[in-house]
């Protein structure tokens, strides 16, 4: 197999993807001003301390880790053109990334059948506003995945699904950046209780 | 044949990120260091593991010259700071100024009924 190189233009197009994540680095920034400012509002509802599980969210931080780190190998295949290799880390990728959310949204689901919701108080809408933001663009990234798997399985490793895998694999990279500060900020701190 | 040198920087990256979180889930969920010194440390073992993923996952130092990438990460991260600092600030200071209790605005209307209001 013949090594798939990248144009000057395909690094424009990077650096043009990059300059699109540093202003959504500005976005979840401002969400987690909002949930700095308000978490300490719990209006007679529930805190961090009485909601958070943490081993089960110690769990979800291993398993979009782990994604990063198989999307990473996915694209190194990816320049050593073996299709079968990207595909496959591509799928494990997809299932990582698939248990995270499915295990986010059961958290979610049980706070909302114990009667709480983002109604409740500040923090919960707060919370919910930050980390379901993340989740949103979890889901992007995941039928993002499902399309390149398609594409790399049908047209094989070209240069265009080569920088269109560079640009996902930013993505998924900065989600997972973003995470270890929720993982922090909303999470282990909402546990210790500041 | 994939590079064995950048799959080694995924690994160390990995590796190195998956340690981090353990090591700050464990002094929070042991209960060894609490309140803000607890907050000190995790923040401190977030930020090593942000640089460790921004090197070692998304390659921020192999850029091309103008270096653009750090160029807009750095601006970004003053933007950040405005944003996060400024709003911490302001609304900590707004909270200060609201929302008397009852016994401070007792005593508050006693000064002003005093001065003849």
């Amino acid at each position: 197999m013949s090594q798939v190189k990248i144009s000057t233009a395909d690094n424009r197009t990077l650096l043009g993807f990059w300059i699109y994540l540093m202003t959504d680095c500005v976005l979840f920034g401002s969400l987690f001003a909002t949930y700095a400012v308000l978490h300490q509002n719990t209006f007679g509802g529930p805190s961090g301390q009485d909601l958070f599980e943490l081993p089960y969210v110690l769990v979800e931080t291993l398993l979009l880790l782990t994604s990063s780190f198989t999307a990473g190998v996915a694209i190194l295949a990816a320049k050593a053109g073996r299709k079968k290799q990207v595909i496959g880390w591509l799928v494990a990728t997809l299932l990582l990334g698939l248990s995270f959310l499915v295990m986010e949204i059961v958290e979610f689901q049980e706070i909302l059948s114990s009667g709480y919701s983002w109604e409740t108080s500040g923090f919960l809408s707060s919370f919910f506003t930050l980390v379901a933001t993340h989740g949103a663009h979890i889901t992007i990234g995941l039928i993002w995945i499902g399309v390149m798997v398609w594409r790399v399985w049908k047209l094989g490793i070209t240069q265009g699904n080569l920088r269109r895998l560079m640009i996902f694999s930013l993505f998924w990279h900065f989600l997972d950046v973003v995470w270890i500060f929720i993982f922090t900020i909303v999470y282990l701190m909402g546990v210790i209780g500041i | 044949m994939i590079n064995r040198r950048a799959l080694t920087q995924y690994i160390v990256g990995f590796v190195g990120s998956v340690l981090l979180t353990l090591v700050a889930f464990y002094i929070v969920s042991s209960g060894i260091l609490t309140g803000w010194t607890a907050v000190f440390y995790i923040i401190g073992l977030a930020t090593v593991q942000c640089m460790i993923q921004l090197f070692f996952f998304l390659h921020i130092s192999e850029d091309g010259r103008p270096r653009w990438k750090l160029h807009s990460f750095l601006f970004m991260l003053f933007a950040l700071a405005i944003v996060v600092a400024g709003s911490l600030w302001v609304m900590a200071s707004l909270n200060d100024r609201m929302m008397p209790t009852t016994q401070e605005m007792q005593e508050y209307m006693h000064r002003q009924s005093l001065n003849g209001l």
